[in-house]
């Protein structure tokens, strides 16, 4: 009467139908995983260079040769890339003969401003897809338990003579469908949680920095 | 999609690693960690003292019937055997009777012989010399002839002591037979009572087997493992049934050592009254008293 009852061998006799539900669910669980790192990554690194680049910017240094600096580079992200673009905007403007200081200063503004926009995509981008692990992958396992244990009673149903020795492994192996939702679900739902919060703080500081670019711009245009 | 994964191969290679790391563990854990057990050995049901002198009263019934069968029959051969010997020794009398009456005969006979001698020696002296010749010749046929029958008696007598010799013979050959035959009788109905018994014994212990996996198996469902317990602790205790499974009383006799432990075996027992004897009263005699031995986490 004794069954083999490792992960491995229920998850072998489960049906079909739940096997698919566990293979797509660990396919889910694999893929939030490769995001939570990437993600990580990608705002601890924007979050360093945010760093970086305001210690250099509030340092004295002359925003000319900041900016020629970062042209140079490239590949400048954050709040480098919004303040190249910014001053970018500002200076062709200012060459121009016949600008007004006000059209000047909003084009600077709508050119980091999109910047901005850009970036915290960047680094926005994947975090729905951890939202919707989170909240849809608890269900599909349901799915799985359900169709398992209804196959398990629809065979019971043709026994005379019930035992829990065989309602019990069907039970167990559909179990596992939830076991696994919420194994792929949980750490989606808190990393969801972490990175939204944290891009929601790197856009405040965008923002925070923009604005005082744009008054060190208006300061200037106005001297 | 693959083109983002292949974008971030390192987080995704990262990923699939510390699937397999994690579901490695669990398999691993999972195989170790094996179901609970409480082994009940079979050999430690015991049998009260108090129980045994009682335990199969119907076949201490059928064995003292066998006995007085056997009891009956041998009476009965008894009987016969006195019948046989009274038929015999009537039969012995009615011989002698016989005899001594032709003892008798031939008596008066040989008397009425001497006087017709004595008569006809008289006559003989009476008669004429010429008479003696055949008186002589006569007398001598008489003698031939008395010979003869002297012969004969002693030749039938001769026969007859050795019909009962024979006699003799034939019954104590019959007497060994019977005998031997008894002897048969009694040695197969030996085996067959022999027989009887371990057949008895056998389906008994294919019962109590049976239920005592069945009680293990209830008494197993209702435990807990205290949690303060370690996993390999083992204990002894004596349960008090019902006939109808009620547990009137539990006790530890051999501690493990745990209190709770104990405790926990103790009122694993009492939730799982009812426990499920059987309901053979002779068979349930042996659950009446039991002794158990909990091993949990073998």
């Amino acid at each position: 009467m004794h069954t083999d009852m490792s992960i491995l061998s229920l998850v072998g006799g489960a049906s079909v139908m739940v096997q698919l539900v566990l293979v797509s669910l660990l396919l889910v669980s694999i893929i939030a995983w490769t995001m939570i790192f990437q993600k990580w990554r990608v705002l601890k690194r924007a979050k360093d260079e945010a760093n970086l680049f305001e210690r250099r910017f509030w340092s004295g240094a002359d925003l000319v040769d900041l900016y020629k600096a970062l042209a140079q580079r490239k590949n400048a992200q954050g709040m480098a890339s919004i303040f190249e673009a910014g001053f970018r905007e500002y200076a062709k403007l200012h060459k121009q003969p016949g600008m007004i200081n006000e059209a000047v200063l909003e084009g600077a503004q709508r050119a980091m401003r999109v910047t901005l926009n850009r970036e915290v995509e960047r680094v926005e981008s994947g975090l729905p897809f951890l939202a919707t692990v989170g909240s849809t992958s608890p269900y599909v396992g349901l799915f799985g338990t359900v169709w398992g244990i209804m196959n398990s009673f629809r065979a019971l149903g043709q026994v005379e003579q019930a035992t829990m020795a065989m309602v019990a492994p069907g039970i167990a192996e559909a179990l596992i469908a939830t076991a696994m939702g919420l194994f792929a679900a949980i750490p989606a739902v808190i990393a969801y949680n972490r990175f939204s919060y944290s891009v929601e703080r790197l856009e405040g500081r965008y923002d925070g920095f923009m604005e005082e670019f744009y008054n060190l711009l208006n300061r200037q245009v106005h001297n | 999609m693959f083109d983002w994964i292949r974008e971030n191969s390192i987080a995704f290679v990262v990923a699939v690693v510390l699937h397999f790391i994690f579901f490695g563990a669990l398999f691993f854990n999972w195989q170790m960690d094996k179901p609970k057990k409480i082994v009940l050995e079979q050999g430690d049901v015991i049998q009260v003292t108090s129980v045994d002198a009682n335990t199969y009263d119907a076949e201490i019934k059928k064995i003292e019937e066998q006995k007085k069968a056997k009891q009956r029959l041998k009476k009965q051969r008894k009987a016969e055997a006195e019948r046989k010997a009274q038929a015999l020794k009537k039969k012995k009398q009615q011989e002698q009777a016989r005899r001594q009456k032709e003892k008798k005969q031939k008596a008066e006979e040989l008397k009425r012989k001497k006087a017709a001698a004595a008569k006809k020696k008289k006559e003989a002296k009476k008669k004429a010399e010429q008479d003696k010749k055949r008186k002589e010749a006569e007398k001598k046929a008489a003698e031939a002839k008395r010979k003869k029958a002297e012969q004969k008696r002693k030749e039938e007598q001769k026969k007859a002591e050795q019909e009962i010799k024979e006699e003799k013979k034939r019954r104590a050959a019959e007497q060994k037979r019977k005998a031997e035959e008894e002897k048969k009788h009694q040695a197969e109905l030996r085996r067959q009572e022999e027989r009887a018994n371990a057949e008895r014994k056998r389906l008994s212990k294919g019962i109590i087997n049976r239920h005592v996996a069945m009680i293990a198996q209830k008494i197993e469902r209702n435990w807990r493992q205290p949690l303060d317990a370690p996993t390999n602790l083992q204990c002894k205790i004596d349960i008090v049934l019902l006939p109808s499974g009620k547990v009137v009383s539990v006790k530890v006799v051999e501690s493990s050592g745990n209190l709770s432990f104990d405790r926990s075996v103790e009122t694993a027992v009492r939730r799982a009254s009812p426990l499920p004897v059987p309901a053979d009263s002779v068979i349930f005699k042996q659950f009446e008293v039991m002794r158990l031995r909990f091993e949990p986490g073998k």
